[in-house]
């Protein structure tokens, strides 16, 4: 690598930065002022927006993560490990916030924090999936070692993504499948899913940047030390 | 309410925090990257450099 590319898109990520803080801002608006007051749960309802939005992105999070892992075993360019680290993080973050806000709801739909049923399940089984690949990663010092153990557990994590999608058709739960919306409610869900798409896909970029920068780092650390190693005079005699 | 405001709070707290530290990690490290750049007057230094891969 003969040049350092430094700095030189700071103004597309501050243009970057201003377009997803105005579409939460703009989502959240329609969140608590425009979306109407469901029948049934009230106002409490309003959690559902962030929910399935998050749920969506960890699952995105997840085929991003294989599919990066996938082009990595095949090209065994770290940059697509970087691709697919990020993807895999932004995910386990978003799947995160899908169990609790998930929680959150069901305590106060179903008056219980967890139940074991086939959605709430699998999706849990996702983010141990999530951490146990991290947890994997983390003890591998070699980059393409990494690379080649963390695309191979990502391709059998996604396993586990039609399994969260059809759970609630295939097995019997309280989970609901499809609920029959108002036409405001789902343009205000459509919205809340682009926002944090959007969200999802400027954390994704920015991590890869930084998973970028510190393997250059460290390239570059283990390179200078090399050179001062071999240029000490004390050993040169 | 309450249940309402406290998931969405959790949920901009966690993100921002992600975020952020995002942000100043990789501030950091274009910081520090930014002294191994080659100089006009470190022609040693560049030479030293190019060879990175």
């Amino acid at each position: 690598m003969s040049e350092l590319n430094l700095g030189h898109s700071s103004r597309r990520t501050m243009m970057a930065t201003a377009v997803v803080c105005v579409l939460l801002l703009t989502s959240l608006v329609l969140i608590f002022f425009v979306a109407p007051t469901e029948a049934t749960m009230g106002d409490v309802q309003r959690i559902l927006y962030l929910h399935v939005s998050v749920a969506w992105c960890g699952l995105a999070g997840c085929i991003a993560m294989a599919f990066c892992g996938g082009m990595y075993l095949l090209r065994r360019r770290l940059n697509w490990d970087f691709w697919s680290q990020a993807s895999g993080e932004v995910g386990w973050l978003c799947t995160t916030l899908t169990l609790v806000s998930g929680s959150a709801w069901a305590h106060e739909a179903w008056g219980t924090w967890w139940t074991w049923e086939p959605r709430l399940t699998s999706m849990l089984l996702l983010w141990i999936i999530y951490t146990g690949i991290f947890l994997v990663r983390s003890n591998i010092d070699d980059p393409h070692r990494r690379g080649r153990v963390g695309a191979v557990l990502a391709l059998v994590a996604v396993i586990d993504v039609p399994l969260i999608f059809m759970a609630t058709r295939w097995f019997r739960g309280v989970h609901p499948i499809t609920p029959e919306m108002e036409p405001t409610m789902r343009f205000v869900l459509i919205a809340t899913v682009v926002s944090c798409t959007a969200l999802f896909a400027y954390l994704v970029v920015c991590r890869r940047r930084h998973l970028e920068l510190a393997e250059l780092a460290a390239d570059l650390d283990a390179s200078a030390w090399r050179t001062n190693t071999i240029f000490r005079p004390s050993e040169a005699q | 309410m309450g249940t309402l405001i406290g998931t969405y709070a959790a949920a901009a707290v966690v993100v921002g925090v992600y975020a952020g530290w995002l942000a100043i990690g990789t501030r950091r490290l274009s910081r520090r990257l930014k002294q191994f750049e080659p100089r006009d007057e470190g022609a040693r230094e560049a030479k030293v450099f190019r060879g990175v891969a």
